[in-house]
């Protein structure tokens, strides 16, 4: 496998190679309708631990995620907050080392139980990155490319079906619908975002998972893409890691701030900006923690 | 950042003793019952100056949460300075409306001071106190300020109450520009209990609804 394709597996949050795992645990793809809007998706945090080999770095989290919220990772570089991130779909386990203790349940179950495939996790629970990281494939095809692996559809109508829901809900249909053969990396940088968006809403995911997804983009991208996150909220659990305080503050309902592996305090949104309870949050988001 | 909140603290203070001389200055003239063209003029130039400096804190707060997008605490205390603002600014004005009083009714040397001056002394110790707390950061003296509130309200609803209630032997011209001027202290009064709540604001995060 070319090195392009591992970094694409990477940062898409599916494998190439999930192809050819078999599916028959407890956490199954939802089998809602694309566009419509289930109670499902809620996250509870327990006890949770992590460490790659020796290494701890996070302590002991205990947090509940609510379903159709956005919840909001905040805190200073090498905080926790990414490993947080990608410890709710899988993606560290195959980081040399990394283990967990504690729990991390999506509606009731343990995704570090023995049952549950880590390729049928990253169905449930999408993922967005820093960088936008549409794949050398058409616009369609990138769309298409989570529903054709899993055979998720059985026409080509139902694919067409899939894939204009799915840019419609990432706000970019309007935009392409005259050009989903073109290459998807003709895209702005901006629509190449909300194109990856929809590729993970594409797969009906419960959850969506947001690792700082505006930062790389302009003032007016990153606007849409905010007002993005507040439109899927309705349908998914979303979970955004971001340096940017305004930005949480403009879209969170929860905000979550870590330090050095400790889950310092967790509050709604106001709250924390306004009236934080921890002096570190204070400092923090007044930006005189060094 | 903390220079803006410097210089704000700094006009918020000016403001504080601009605002306090005036309103004892206007009180002071009504007790000595004739109106000192200089203190009149010492009044109105006051209020002026509190109401260019309530605009100058206005901008200062703006820019500074354009600039920085202050959160936390320092969001709280620019919050809370422009409500401050506004009641020293209206302290200022209340002094004016007490002189332009002195300046309607002319000598008042011969009407009963009583109820005024036991208000106003009041009134007065409320916005040092509030000063005060605000200057400290004092949550307890701010809510001595809030309480004494009621008190104020009482007097003046009360001399409201017996003149309506009764027959007046007095002059008229005394009852109405008492009545007025204790108006203006009771208004005095419930703006230095705001400014004691935006001191408990800034300090606990917390306004007064959800304090109760």
């Amino acid at each position: 496998m070319i090195a392009e394709e591992l970094e694409q597996e990477q940062n898409s949050g599916m494998t190439l190679s999930d192809k050819s795992v078999k599916v028959d645990e407890p956490l199954q793809p939802s089998s809602d309708r694309l566009d419509s809007v289930g109670s499902r998706g809620r996250i509870d945090i327990t006890d949770l631990s992590v460490f790659y080999g020796h290494l701890q770095v996070l302590k002991n989290i205990n947090l509940a995620i609510e379903p159709h919220k956005i919840t909001v990772f905040m805190g200073p570089s090498g905080c926790g907050k990414s490993t947080l991130i990608r410890t709710l779909n899988r993606m560290n386990d195959n980081v040399p080392g990394f283990h967990v203790t504690g729990s991390v349940t999506i509606d009731g179950v343990n995704i570090y139980s023995r049952g549950v495939d880590p390729v049928l996790l990253k169905l449930r629970v999408g993922m967005v990155f820093q960088k936008p990281n549409p794949f050398p494939l058409s616009i369609y095809d990138n769309v298409c490319f989570g529903p054709k692996i899993h055979k998720m559809t059985k026409s080509k109508a139902e694919m067409d079906d899939v894939v204009r829901v799915s840019l419609q809900k990432a706000g970019l249909w309007d935009e392409i619908k005259d050009r989903l053969k073109e290459s998807a990396l003709k895209l702005s940088g901006g629509q190449q975002q909300r194109l990856c968006i929809a590729r993970a809403i594409a797969v009906r995911p419960e959850i969506l998972l947001m690792d700082e997804p505006a930062s790389a983009l302009d003032p007016g991208s990153t606007t849409r893409v905010e007002d993005l996150m507040v439109d899927l909220a309705a349908s998914y659990t979303v979970v955004l890691v971001t340096h940017n305080m305004q930005q949480a503050a403009r879209v969170g309902n929860k905000v979550a701030f870590l330090y050095r592996g400790d889950l310092v305090e967790v509050g709604q949104a106001p709250n924390i900006f306004e009236n934080p309870t921890n002096p570190l949050t204070e400092k923090y988001i007044s930006g005189k923690l060094v | 950042m903390d220079v803006g909140i410097q210089r704000l603290t700094e006009i918020l203070m000016e403001m504080a003793d601009l605002s306090e001389r005036s309103v004892a200055t206007a009180v002071r003239a009504y007790v000595e019952g004739a109106m000192n063209p200089n203190h009149a003029v010492q009044v109105k130039v006051s209020a002026d100056e509190l109401r260019d400096h309530d605009e100058e804190v206005s901008e200062l707060a703006i820019d500074l949460i354009v600039s920085y997008q202050p959160v936390a605490s320092n969001l709280r205390f620019i919050r809370a300075s422009q409500e401050i603002s506004y009641g020293f600014a209206r302290f200022g004005r209340y002094a004016y409306d007490i002189m332009q009083v002195l300046e309607m009714f002319g000598d008042l040397s011969g009407c009963d001071h009583e109820e005024v001056e036991v208000t106003a002394k009041l009134t007065k110790e409320m916005i040092r106190m509030s000063i005060e707390a605000f200057a400290k950061r004092d949550v307890e003296l701010a809510n001595s300020v809030s309480k004494m509130d009621d008190f104020v309200d009482d007097k003046y609803r009360s001399y409201v109450k017996n003149l309506i209630s009764q027959p007046y032997s007095g002059e008229l011209r005394c009852a109405v520009s008492a009545t007025l001027i204790l108006r203006y202290l009771e208004r005095i009064a419930d703006h230095s209990s705001y400014i004691a709540d935006s001191v408990q604001y800034i300090v606990t995060g917390l306004r007064k609804s959800a304090r109760k």
